[in-house]
């Protein structure tokens, strides 16, 4: 067997890549209500 | 992927930051409100220089900056004095959206007789929040490429004007705060512009000019509805269903209001301190002077030349009529 079966050991898409590719497909109200309301929780819990 | 994406933004941010930088180290040396400061500086380099093309993802982000900074905001509102306030403010923002939309309309198709689509974009344009309304209605009325193209250069050039005349003119008539905020908040055109114009009149002024902008801004989709089902009914009826629907009123509806409802509901029920909401304060007005270098260069002075005459003094009338009411019934009731 020269040609050993590498799919269990393949690369899933990067969670940092998808959470990215969500974040730029939302209209852009979206992002400012996330983005306020980040901003509030940090404010919030220091 | 994340790098790349980055990488195409982060140079037009970074001039923006700069922008605002050097809006607030001029406001100091020459005296002129920051954000005045940094929308002219804006409106200087893309009218002059230009700006380029490795900016220009990130300059496009002035909105989102906007709109943040806007959900900020709530913290700072009194929503006590609203509540205390709010059926004459609703009266004044519904009176004069529904007056402001038949003005255009009738002003548009019986004077100057310029085709009703234009004159639709114009009205919903100039009653409700300029060019995102424009945009909104515009499927809606089946409005062709280039009467979209007049109709947004038409706003653009009184966003320009409005922004530099408003203040001037309050200070002039030494108008209180919020008499001077709710009439730029009813009577000016784009929401960046009643921001600017707003806070560069004072703190007050600004939050009262916001707040009676996005009472305007929420009557948005029911607009778009109206506009959608008169041009499907003249078309005999084709896609009138698909309009008439709660997702086609949720589409157009912005929704960064809510954020700033909540922002604002978090404080007025008293889970933040005096420190806290000073953070956010001076979180939000960083947010929008760095908005506000982005919306200057936004404005070519060249583009809007390609506006039509009939087109300007349809709005024209508008404005000055209705900047002459609103004031009136503005002082009237809050002065």
């Amino acid at each position: 067997m020269s040609n050993e079966d590498t799919s269990n050991t393949a690369v899933g898409p990067n969670p940092l890549n998808l959470a990215f590719d969500r974040w730029t497909a939302l209209d852009r109200d979206w992002k400012a209500v996330i983005l306020g309301t980040l901003v509030l929780s940090v404010v919030l819990v220091s | 992927m994340i790098a790349r994406n980055t990488a195409r933004v982060a140079p037009g941010v970074a001039v923006l930051v700069a922008g605002a930088a050097v809006a607030h180290v001029l406001s100091t040396v020459v005296g002129v409100n920051r954000l005045i400061l940094a929308v002219g500086l804006g409106v200087v380099v893309a009218n002059s220089v230009g700006t380029p093309e490795w900016a220009e993802d990130g300059l496009a982000t002035h909105k989102l900056w906007l709109e943040t900074g806007i959900v900020l905001m709530g913290a700072r509102i009194a929503v006590d004095q609203l509540l205390s306030v709010r059926l004459s403010l609703l009266v004044l923002v519904v009176g004069f959206l529904g007056f402001s939309l038949l003005f255009v309309e009738l002003v548009a198709r019986n004077v100057f007789e310029i085709p009703d689509r234009l004159g639709s974009l114009l009205a919903a344009g100039y009653s409700i929040c300029g060019v995102s309304a424009i945009v909104a209605v515009s499927s809606g009325v089946r409005a062709k490429s280039e009467q979209i193209a007049y109709a947004v250069a038409t706003i653009l050039l009184f966003d320009a004007v409005t922004l530099a005349a408003y203040p001037a003119i309050g200070r002039l008539l030494d108008l209180p705060d919020i008499v001077f905020g709710i009439w730029a908040g009813i009577s000016m055109v784009s929401t960046g512009p009643v921001v600017a114009a707003g806070f560069a009149y004072s703190p007050a002024a600004g939050q009262w000019a916001t707040v009676t902008k996005l009472g305007r801004n929420v009557f948005i989709g029911v607009v778009a509805i109206i506009y959608a089902i008169y041009y499907a009914r003249q078309n005999g009826g084709e896609g009138q269903t698909s309009v008439a629907s709660w997702r086609y009123f949720w589409d157009q509806f912005p929704k960064f209001v809510l954020g700033f409802v909540l922002v604002a509901g978090v404080a007025s029920a008293g889970l933040l301190s005096d420190a806290e909401i000073a953070l956010l304060e001076r979180g939000y007005q960083l947010l929008f002077l760095v908005a506000f270098v982005g919306l200057g260069t936004s404005i070519e002075i060249q583009g809007m030349r390609r506006t039509g005459i009939k087109p300007l003094l349809v709005v024209l009338s508008a404005l000055v009529t209705v900047s002459v009411l609103s004031l009136g019934a503005t002082m009237l009731v809050f002065g």
